[in-house]
């Protein structure tokens, strides 16, 4: 059993809520036996997730050439749409996480990796600051349009 | 081929089109040759599956094409015949099959809505006349 060795399409995709928060923000904190993980199903599109870092310039006049200094990073926005189904625990938890003005909870994020022993899996807090329902057309499904404000850094766990 | 099994347990289950169009002569796929008419078949055009992200797909939109024979009028006078007899049986096709949500012919119906009218298409040996009406079914397992 190895790590996948080509790329990989996103099916196989799982995601997961916890409203329980990690000791630590690692691998260590967020596989603790303490986190209860409730699965989110029909998730049609799960978004993007990463980071994107702000760059402060100085332009020394000795050398004119722009220096650029790292600053804050900001993990952004992961912007989700649900297939509605009320009767999952993992939609419910989402609904009741956007109804708290400011309570982060535990997300993780499960790749199939195929035949690896353990899957690619990565892990971070956010906040929920959208839960839109989108009923469409007669042609349509009903969706859940569900952002997640993302408070920490992404911690990825290799697969092996 | 669910979509298929929702429609055809709507038509057969309509008496005003029934008594037109006998159940035994409401059939699933293509009808066999020398079957009488009035006849109709159902047939699917295309199944679409909705897939998430997790994999699998448990939700289905199918086109299915209810298509409706009939005699041409100069064979057979009737009043299920010619252009006027196919009108009337597709305006209980239509009637037979409104918006339904729940188990229909023992499948999960989630919606049946109404798309498009296909030609009028004759056909010489033997004379017929036909036209199809699509349902966009769909349905989950």
């Amino acid at each position: 059993m190895t790590a996948p060795t080509e790329v990989q399409g996103t099916v196989g995709l799982r995601m997961f809520i916890s409203a329980t928060a990690p000791e630590t923000v690692d691998e260590a904190g967020f596989t603790s036996t303490d986190i209860v993980w409730t699965e989110i199903e029909q998730i049609g599109t799960p978004g993007n997730h990463g980071g994107t870092k702000n760059v402060n310039t100085f332009i020394p006049v000795k050398t004119g050439t722009v220096a650029k200094i790292g600053g804050s990073t900001d993990y952004g926005t992961m912007s989700m749409m649900l297939g509605n189904l009320y009767s999952d625990a993992g939609q419910r938890l989402l609904e009741t996480a956007f109804g708290q003005r400011n309570t982060h909870y535990s997300f993780k994020m499960q790749y199939d990796d195929g035949n690896a022993v353990t899957d690619e899996t990565h892990y971070f807090r956010a906040l929920v600051s959208q839960f839109e329902r989108q009923d469409g057309d007669a042609n349509g499904v009903r969706q859940i349009a569900c952002t997640l404000n993302i408070s920490s850094n992404i911690v990825v766990v290799a697969p092996t | 081929m669910s979509g298929v099994l929702i429609i055809r347990a709507k038509l057969a289950a309509h008496a005003p089109l029934t008594a037109i169009v006998p159940a035994a002569r409401i059939m699933e796929g293509d009808l066999p040759e020398g079957t009488p008419v009035p006849a109709i078949s159902i047939t699917q055009v295309d199944s679409i599956p909705r897939v998430t992200v997790k994999g699998g797909a448990t939700y289905f939109t199918e086109r299915v094409q209810v298509t409706v024979f009939t005699a041409d009028a100069e064979v057979d006078g009737s009043s299920a015949s010619g252009y006027t007899g196919l009108r009337a049986i597709l305006d209980l096709v239509r009637a037979a099959c409104p918006h339904t949500r729940g188990t229909v012919g023992g499948v999960k119906c989630d919606a049946i809505v109404l798309d498009i009218e296909g030609p009028t298409l004759a056909v010489a040996n033997p004379a017929m006349v036909s036209r199809s009406r699509d349902f966009l079914v769909r349905w989950s397992s």
